[in-house]
């Protein structure tokens, strides 16, 4: 092809951000539309959220086949002799998701896809703004990784299983993405009690904030975060150019020769996330015993309600603290003995970039703000809404066209990983979390189908499971639950 | 039989049964009851959620207990002293959650769940398929449905329309009965009993499967054997039966830090008695994704590990004599004994030694008597051709002296894992994608009836109805969109 890497990544530049600004006039108009009836929007909106993902399709075009040249020229340059048939394996063998900038776009192009699908057959406008929203937040956050650049893939990825085994599972993860969006409009529109949605929304945003705390958090109320080593790294384009890197440091500990993440405590940030994570639970506990004890709705006066606004309060001091931390981060001086993974060396910092917790905490904190915000408002927005049974429906339909992808992304991963480790299955924390996400739809699929559940009941199912999906997408990755073999290179 | 005086006898009077044996016996009805019960425990839904909700919280937890997979030996060490907790972490073997007794257990009752459904189930599956309902009149609650329309068409002539759509029709009488896909009803079937599968590979591969580790030094080393490291820290060692050689070890790099490849030349050798090796048997060069499949035995390219600080040269000697040949990796200053009273001594390497690239200084020593000369990486024949020796040599590169670190490992259950997951793409393309369509008709005094029904995608089949009905020259029926269960209070 007649373009050159370089040129190829720049126009992929532009590209992504022609896609961003696109949906962000899209959201525009979806939201107008949404909330002003008369105005007549509905075709423009669509038509640029077509021209968005047009234009998003493009880049990520452009990425893959400048990912593809990299892998040639970078193999060409250091002396190797391909045959046409490797230089075809090498052009398509490096998709655009194998590194969290990517995947983060991809992700966010195909829940768009998918969403344009949804809309043209059975229409659902409504569901449109949140799934702009979603993949602008998306985008947003691929922004904030430092590392954008296309490295060549290590030995273990190169593989045409990735191409395959990867796509199908961030397929998946959209689509369930786009299923929650619809339950959750689903519980809105249906008027479901505040209890119910609290008890969703506390008990979901305790499990993730537990998660990307771990235990440190919940018996010893510290919050520890991974710094970054902040390094310089060549750029592919600009000959002698440099570029600005931050990713987490690694440590060797005692006695093991596998590196692991570099976890530093972040002082006064733990006790606020702790009492965040108890007063979720407790608001969890009181909205399900009202609701058990079929209370009448209170809304914005039921204590399971004030009791998440306290949570919330007390994460918002907690989230600011962190963020201050961050920000006015010194250098953090590491303790005797601790032996660094090989090649990497200071100065540490805490860092905006590449933060999954950080990302993680901020997204619980989004949700139950909407969820606090929403709530005296439920009434108005539900009316609204388009018909509950659609809603659910559609619920349904994504689901079932997630959960094959899920299952077969699953089961090829386990081929794949037989035929390079020898073994199907090693319970590694991002296989592990695949399988929560599995049996979490599975669950779902089998009240609705078999034990005949409709209504509430599932819809609140859905809109938890995604915050199992949100955790193994990303949450893995923290490293709190030990550097499994799905983490390579960067993050 | 006598009883000893002062010793009251406990035991069993002769003839006596016990109070429970003499209990009757449960009836007929009473037993099938208690079978059936023990069934339906097993067949039952809230079962199958008890299972996926002890799953999904034993797996989070499963990912947080035991972050590092440190060896119980290690954990020992943290916890010195804590009696308590520590027998609470042997007991519930927390250093390897995912296979402790009770996560085996949770595991196997969900598949006796899965059994059990999978057996209730298709003798239901293949009744309805079996003996299906044949007359319009007989089905009630069709969504697809029009009411008798004056028509001429005869009962054949409608069975002929719908063969020409790959329809299975029968006419009964006056009746039509049709249908299409009926394999459809099996794809839920297929998928549980394929997930059985993987499981049952699982246990197998439990039961029969081992892995290990082996570190061969590049250039000639071998291994007869391989080391299993266990969860509970223990130690196996697994005699191979033949040898492996690693030949060779290639680090490829893009830059320093960036690998490009990890490949190992390995060659498979039988053992002999001794321990020596024998005839070769199997040359293969592995890497990451490609492993080497020798004797039931699975070898991959793991890791590496350089043995040696300094660099060794990668020379070949070539005995003019004897026209053999041999490839060593040389230290600096190792001594390499050809032949008797004749030693070769690396001296010095040169990145470019008089303008003709990499090169290095050999030192050699027959009889106590020195001589040196160097050899060029970038002309192989050199050395050969311009010096008068038994021996030539010739000089690749400079490499450190790595050992190249295979994992092996055997799993037997492979084919049935296989089997499994093939089986289950298989089911899902079935149940998720395909569509059980059945067509009643009743053609009766001038007057057709038509009713239709698809178990799946509902909304396909609307459109495939209504092109039915034009082709048959019915009127088209206004329906509502696709009813949806209404949402519960």
């Amino acid at each position: 092809m007649g373009f050159t890497v370089e040129e190829l990544l720049n126009v992929g530049v532009i590209l992504r951000f022609v896609a961003i600004g696109t949906y962000a006039a899209a959201f525009v108009s979806y939201a107008a539309r949404l909330a002003v009836q008369r105005l007549k929007l509905d075709r423009l909106a669509t038509g640029i959220a077509v021209l968005g993902v047009g234009a998003h399709t493009a880049y990520l075009i452009t990425r893959w086949v400048a990912a593809g040249q990299i892998e040639i020229l970078e193999r060409l340059r250091t002396g190797d002799v391909l045959s046409s048939y490797d230089r075809f394996w090498f052009m398509v063998s490096h998709p655009p998701y194998t590194n969290l900038f990517d995947a983060l776009n991809f992700v966010a192009w195909a829940m768009m896809v998918c969403y344009l699908i949804i809309e043209r057959k059975w229409g659902l406008r409504v569901v449109g703004v949140l799934a702009l929203a979603l993949a602008l937040v998306a985008m947003g956050e691929a922004t904030l990784v430092t590392d954008k650049q296309i490295e060549p893939l290590v030995p273990a990825l190169q593989s045409y299983w990735i191409l395959i085994h990867v796509g199908m599972l961030f397929v998946s993860y959209s689509l369930f993405t786009l299923g929650a969006v619809c339950a959750l409009l689903y519980l809105v529109r249906t008027g479901t009690a505040t209890s119910v949605m609290g008890g969703v929304q506390a008990a979901a945003a305790a499990l993730l904030l537990s998660m990307v705390g771990g235990g440190r958090l919940l018996f010893a109320a510290t919050f520890e975060m991974a710094p970054g080593w902040i390094h310089q790294i060549q750029s592919r384009l600009h000959q002698g150019k440099l570029l600005d890197v931050t990713t987490a440091v690694h440590m060797v500990p005692p006695g093991s020769d596998k590196a692991v993440k570099f976890f530093t405590p972040v002082a006064g940030v733990g006790p606020f996330l702790l009492a965040a994570v108890v007063l979720f639970i407790a608001g969890a506990v009181l909205s399900w015993l009202h609701q058990r004890r079929g209370q009448p709705e209170q809304g914005v006066h039921e204590r399971g309600y004030q009791v998440i606004a306290i949570g919330f309060a007390s994460l918002t001091i907690g989230l600011a603290l962190l963020i201050y931390r961050i920000v006015h981060s010194a250098n953090i001086v590491l303790p005797a003995g601790v032996q660094l993974a090989p090649g990497e060396h200071g100065p540490f910092q805490l860092s905006l970039a590449s933060n999954y917790a950080l990302g993680l905490i901020a997204l619980v904190w989004g949700s139950t703000l909407g969820f606090l915000l929403t709530t005296p408002l439920r009434d108005r927005i539900s009316a609204g809404l388009p018909d509950p049974r659609k809603l659910e429906d559609i619920t349904y339909r994504v689901v079932i066209a997630g959960w094959p992808l899920l299952t077969v992304g699953i089961v090829m991963g386990g081929m794949w990983a037989n035929e390079a480790w020898g073994r199907f299955w090693g319970w590694d924390p991002k296989e592990t979390w695949a399988l929560i996400t599995w049996v979490v739809y599975a669950g779902y699929l089998h009240t609705r189908i078999t034990l005949g559940w409709a209504g509430k009941r599932p819809a609140a199912i859905a809109v938890f499971a995604f915050a199992v999906v949100v955790f193994t997408f990303m949450g893995v990755n923290l490293g709190l639950t030990g550097e499994g073999l799905h983490t390579y290179g960067a993050g | 039989m006598s009883v000893p005086e002062g010793l009251v006898s406990v035991g069993p009077q002769s003839g006596a049964v016990s109070e429970v044996a003499r209990l009757p016996l449960l009836t007929e009805e009473q037993s099938h009851q208690l079978v059936e019960l023990v069934w339906r425990f097993f067949c039952s839904l809230r079962l199958t959620l008890a299972n996926l909700l002890g799953l999904f919280l034993a797996m989070i937890a499963g990912t947080f207990v035991n972050p590092a997979n440190d060896s119980l030996t290690n954990i020992e060490k943290a916890f010195a002293g804590r009696t308590t907790v520590l027998g609470a972490y042997r007991w519930f073997e927390l250093y390897d959650l995912f296979h402790s007794w009770w996560f085996t257990l949770m595991l196997t009752s969900l598949a006796l769940n899965l059994i059990a459904c999978s057996f209730e189930r298709l003798p239901r599956i293949y009744y309805l398929v079996r003996y299906p309902e044949r007359r319009l009149d007989h089905v009630a609650g069709l969504r697809f449905k029009v009411p008798a329309s004056a028509s001429l068409l005869q009962p054949e002539a409608v069975a002929a329309h719908l063969r020409t759509h790959g329809y299975l029709a029968q006419v009964t009488g006056s009746d039509v009965f049709a249908e299409k896909g009926r394999y459809a009803r099996f794809g839920v079937w297929v998928v549980h009993v394929s997930l059985l599968l993987i499981l049952g590979g699982g246990i197998i591969g439990r039961l029969t499967a081992f892995e290990g580790v082996a570190e061969v030094p590049q250039a000639g080393g071998t291994a007869d054997s391989f080391i299993e490291k266990r969860p509970d820290g223990s130690v196996f060692k697994h005699k191979l039966g033949f040898l492996v050689r690693c030949d060779d070890f290639r680090l490829k790099e893009f830059e320093p830090g960036r690998p490009k490849a990890f490949e190992s030349d390995l060659t498979v050798l039988e053992e002999q008695p001794d321990g020596t090796p024998g005839r070769e048997l199997k040359r293969d060069t592995i890497s990451v994704n490609h492993p080497l499949k020798w004797a039931g035995l699975t070898f991959y390219q793991a890791s590496y590990r350089q043995l040696d600080e300094g660099m060794k040269a990668k020379v070949k000697l070539l005995d003019k004599a004897g026209k053999t040949e041999r490839e060593l990796l040389v230290g600096a200053g190792e001594k390499v004994e050809a032949a008797e009273g004749l030693s070769y001594q690396l001296i010095d390497h040169q990145e470019d030694f008089a303008s003709m690239g990499e090169a290095v200084q050999v030192l050699r020593t027959e009889d106590g008597k020195d001589s040196s000369f160097w050899v060029f990486a970038k002309s192989p024949d050199f050395d050969r051709d311009n010096r008068e020796d038994r021996f030539a040599f010739q000089f690749e590169r400079l490499s450190p002296f790595y050992a190249t670190g295979l994992q092996i490992a055997r799993d037997p259950s492979t084919p049935v894992v296989y089997t499994g997951c093939f089986l289950l793409f298989a089911g899902i393309a079935i149940a998720f994608y395909t569509s059980h369509k059945r067509i009643w008709a009743k053609a009766q005094d001038g007057r057709l009836a038509l009713g239709g029904a698809a178990h799946r995608n509902a909304e396909a089949f609307s459109q495939e109805f209504d092109d039915l009905c034009a082709a048959l020259g019915l009127p088209l029926q206004k329906r509502k969109p696709v009813p949806v269960p209404q949402a519960a209070p």
